[in-house]
């Protein structure tokens, strides 16, 4: 089998990589589009359309990060099987720098507007609510310093930072070694994957906690990270799944990936669809039985005004469907049937997000024709950028690490 | 017969790939048999009779105390208003913890293919069952009137007219540890009828061929046979894979689904689970260091398996760490007093000694396995793993006892302080887990042969692929 950097089936075929630019910019423009429908439509108003971009954001971000996670834990494992579908899950990770400067609309909210998407971020509504944040005598004081414009600039700096600077690391070790072949490299990623983890996870908690959590200032879930990181780990191998599929669709990789590489990624997104509804099972739950006023109201925002439907979506089409759909040993050999619901899935995480951060902006579960509108072009805005900015790392890489010590491994595996 | 010539290697060093063996010594499928067959078939040593008569010493001491608890009525334990759960239900939730370790090495690692797990998933095993067994044994008498456990199960009662409360998570804990101990002693048992038909094989005397024909179900080792126990192994692994999270969960929602501060917060679940692990590794560490010395099987649980387990260890020590902290930030975030409160009376209340403890031990102990010198040298985690296993019986104490002392009114408050019974129970409930566990050791096999022998074949199939390659 050839695997020499330079073979073309391990690249992007052409008429692919040439899509990034176009997509990216379509994807800018209508990301620019959607939010400024919010500043123009009063039907729509400002703090829709920052909700419909934090969803589209996280949504994304949520993808990104869940890659950049699988990536740590295949070096921490020392995993051979995942080699040559690594390349593609690395990709998704390395746009993680691009991710940190679409975060700076949010952080604009803070600092031109006066609690446009975040609440907390009024100091009217501050004043009225909880007037002990801002009262320097009282303890509460310390929340509202917490929850304040600098701090939190400078925790989502310090997030971004190490999302972004744990992704080039790991970004640009593997590419060296597609040309050095030094297999040093991968000892220092295997080295470096403990510590990762540990950055990894208590970044991905407090930004879970501050970014979507905070939506409601009051209201809290020592769960609620853990949520954040199912979901998004799931749909991170779902996005390799997909990603993987198109590229052998067009023509790469044809070899190298085979329907054992499939069974053991479906067998994954099995596995994760079953966390996934293993936490947000417990903390509904736990929410739900404890009936404590301060928790239960953001589950009550979920159930009126027709959340409801939504909420039933995710425990019927998040978690049933795709369960039952993936229970059969032979269906999940089919790559084509595992790509179907991994996109499938893919598209339940957006339900997922937009479930999670809209009914803290809105009440109406849509926002009308105008809100859809925006909805809408925020997320195929964002979309069109995230998968712009991957196929633009992809282009001029090999798409499978040519010179992995452990790629033999991965090329000759097998599921007994 | 090939031999793996890995005498004095080092296969903690893996260079990336190949992949370091995890069978080491002249080992062949025949010394793989001795090794562990030897185990039972020779008489006992003078060590195992002086462990066993200890441990069934104090497992009597333990049944005894049990009569005199019935007898007396549960006031003979420290349970007092308002600590209504005390020491037995720590000593549950402390050894169905202690169980998980087993069933992750034989379900989950055996799904995600990791062949290391084959040394030791059928003491890991066993180890589940006898700490099932210590651990039902607790609510089991907390009931108070004993002899009426049963009415716990679900049926329609002709005297009681009445069903148990469907929506109790006390209830839920009925179904989810005995489903566990079946579903555990089911996949112990099948994966041990090879091997017990090797002993049958092995034996000399009538009897005992008698009983270990018995329980090998006529195993004859043909291709048939090998066929149905892999897709039957499969299968039950599938099943006992949910039930690593779904045990420990269900337990935690016992505390969870309450509204006393310091057990109402939603980590509560999967930080259970995490916390269940960790202490059942660290047991299974406690258990197989002096086992693999006292009964010479160095080169079959080798050192690279303990610094796998150490690596576990560490990782769910760390999650266990983060739990912690999350608790702490949102009892502060959320600005709920009674929240707030609660964890700064864990810390700096009465029972500090307890918090800290634990903290040590889970936290801070474990982060020692950073270094590979010490997840390689078997004293140094051997002491580690006591600290673990310290560490997580402190755990639930804190979250049982510091919970319940004071919760809302002060008036309400209390010191809960244990009784000689419920040391004893303490003490005898390990008494108990040790005897059932030497049993084991001299009369079961205690290393998965046939499973370790199919990894032998693997290590030799790419000991051969080198040495045509090069």
């Amino acid at each position: 089998m050839n695997i020499e950097p330079e073979n073309p089936t391990l690249r992007l075929p052409s008429p692919v990589a040439r899509l990034a630019m176009p997509m990216m910019g379509v994807g800018a423009v209508l990301l620019l589009v959607g939010v400024l429908l919010g500043a123009i439509f009063s039907s729509v108003e400002m703090r829709f359309a920052m909700g419909a971009y934090l969803t589209a954001y996280t949504y994304c971000l949520t993808i990104s990060l869940g890659a950049l996670f699988f990536v740590i834990i295949q070096h921490l494992c020392r995993a051979g099987w995942s080699v040559t579908v690594r390349r593609v899950a690395e990709l998704l990770m390395s746009v993680l720098p691009v991710m940190a400067v679409l975060f700076l609309p949010i952080l604009a909210t803070l600092w031109i507007g006066e609690g446009t998407l975040y609440r907390w971020d009024s100091e009217e509504w501050v004043a009225a609510h909880h007037p002990d944040w801002l009262n320097p005598e009282s303890p509460q004081r310390s929340k509202g310093i917490y929850l304040s414009d600098w701090f939190f600039t400078l925790r989502a700096i310090l997030y971004l930072s190490i999302w972004a600077g744990l992704a080039l690391y790991f970004f640009r070790l593997s590419r060296r070694q597609d040309d050095t072949a030094e297999i040093r490299l991968t000892e220092r990623m295997q080295a470096f994957s403990g510590p990762a983890v540990i950055l990894f996870s208590l970044s991905v908690t407090f930004a879970a906690f501050d970014w979507v959590m905070s939506l409601e200032p009051i209201w809290f879930s020592t769960m609620f990270g853990v949520y954040i990181f199912a979901g998004g780990m799931l749909s991170a191998i779902c996005a390799i799944t997909v990603g993987v599929y198109l590229v052998q669709a067009a023509g790469s990789l044809r070899q190298q990936v085979t329907v054992e590489h499939y069974h053991d990624l479906a067998k994954l997104i099995f596995g994760f669809v079953t966390f996934w509804t293993y936490i947000a099972f417990s903390q509904y739950l736990l929410i739900w039985y404890g009936n404590i006023p301060e928790e239960t109201f953001w589950f009550g925002d979920r159930q009126e005004h027709g959340w409801a439907i939504v909420s039933l979506i995710l425990v019927f089409f998040h978690w049933l469907l795709p369960f039952l759909a993936l229970l059969n040993r032979n269906l999940r050999r089919r790559p084509a049937y595992v790509c179907g619901w991994a996109a499938y899935v893919l598209l339940m995480h957006f339900v997922d997000i937009y479930w999670l951060v809209m009914p803290s902006v809105t009440e109406s579960p849509t926002g009308g024709v105008m809100g859809v509108v925006t909805t809408v072009l925020c997320s195929l805005g964002m979309v069109g950028l995230f998968i712009g900015a991957v196929l633009r790392a992809g282009d001029g890489a090999p798409l499978i690490p040519v010179r992995d010590p452990r790629l033999q491994e991965s090329l000759a595996f097998h599921n007994i | 017969m090939a031999i793996a010539a890995t005498t004095g290697l080092d296969n903690t060093v893996e260079r990336p790939g190949e992949r370091a063996p995890l069978v080491l010594g002249n080992t062949t499928y025949h010394t793989i048999t001795e090794s562990v067959s030897s185990i039972a078939e020779q008489p006992p040593s003078k060590l195992w009779v002086l462990g066993f008569l200890v441990s069934a010493s104090l497992a009597s001491m333990f049944g005894l105390l049990i009569a005199y608890l019935i007898y007396n009525g549960v006031g003979v334990w420290g349970n007092r208003d308002p600590v209504f759960w005390g020491w037995p239900i720590v000593n549950f939730v402390f050894w169905v913890g202690i169980g998980h370790a087993g069933t992750l090495i034989s379900a989950i690692l055996f799904l995600f293919r990791q062949e290391w797990r084959t040394s030791i998933n059928r003491a890991a095993e066993a180890m589940t069952i006898f700490a099932v067994v210590c651990a039902g044994t607790f609510p089991g008498i907390h009931v108070g009137r004993a002899w009426l456990a049963y009415w716990l199960a679900p049926y329609p009662s002709l005297n009681l007219w009445m069903w148990p409360q469907f929506r109790s998570p006390l209830l839920w804990d009925v179904f989810a540890v005995s489903t566990y101990g079946t579903v555990s002693l089911l996949f112990w048992y099948m994966g041990m009828v090879p091997d017990l038909a090797t002993f049958r094989d092995r034996s000399k005397n009538k009897w005992r061929r008698m009983a270990y024909g018995i329980l090998a179900l006529g195993w004859c080792g043909s291709s048939r046979h090998w066929m149905r126990y892999e897709k039957a192994y499969a299968l039950l692994a599938a099943l006992a894979a949910p039930l690593v999270l779904s045990v420990h969960t269900i337990v935690s929602f016992d505390f969870a689904v309450s509204q006393v501060p310091g057990w109402h917060t939603t980590i509560f679940p999967p930080y259970f689970v995490a916390g269940a692990i960790f202490s059942g590794f660290a047991m299974v560490l406690t258990l197989m260091i002096p086992s693999r010395s006292i009964f010479k099987l160095e080169h079959l649980i080798t050192v690279r398996h303990l610094e796998n387990m150490c690596k576990i260890i560490l990782a769910t020590g760390s999650i266990v760490g983060l739990a912690y902290g999350t608790e702490f930030f949102i009892a502060w975030y959320g600005q709920v007093p009674a929240e707030q409160f609660a964890f700064i009376n864990r810390a700096f209340g009465p029972y500090w000694w307890a918090y800290w403890t634990m903290i040590t031990c889970n936290v801070i102990s474990p982060q020692l396995f950073w270094f590979k010198r010490m997840r390689t040298d078997p004293v140094l985690i051997f002491i580690v793993t006591i600290f673990v296993n310290i560490g997580m019986w402190f755990e639930r104490f804190v979250i049982v006892i510091t919970s319940l002392s004071r919760d809302y009114l002060p008036s309400a408050w209390g010191y809960f302080s244990p009784t000689w019974v419920d040391w004893g129970m303490l003490i005898g409930s390990f008494g108990l887990f040790f005897t059932l566990f030497m049993l084991f050791c001299r009369f079961m096999p205690i290393i998965n042969m046939a499973e370790t022998k199919a990894t032998l074949a693997h290590q030799l199939r790419h000991a051969s692929h080198h040495v045509t390659e090069h």
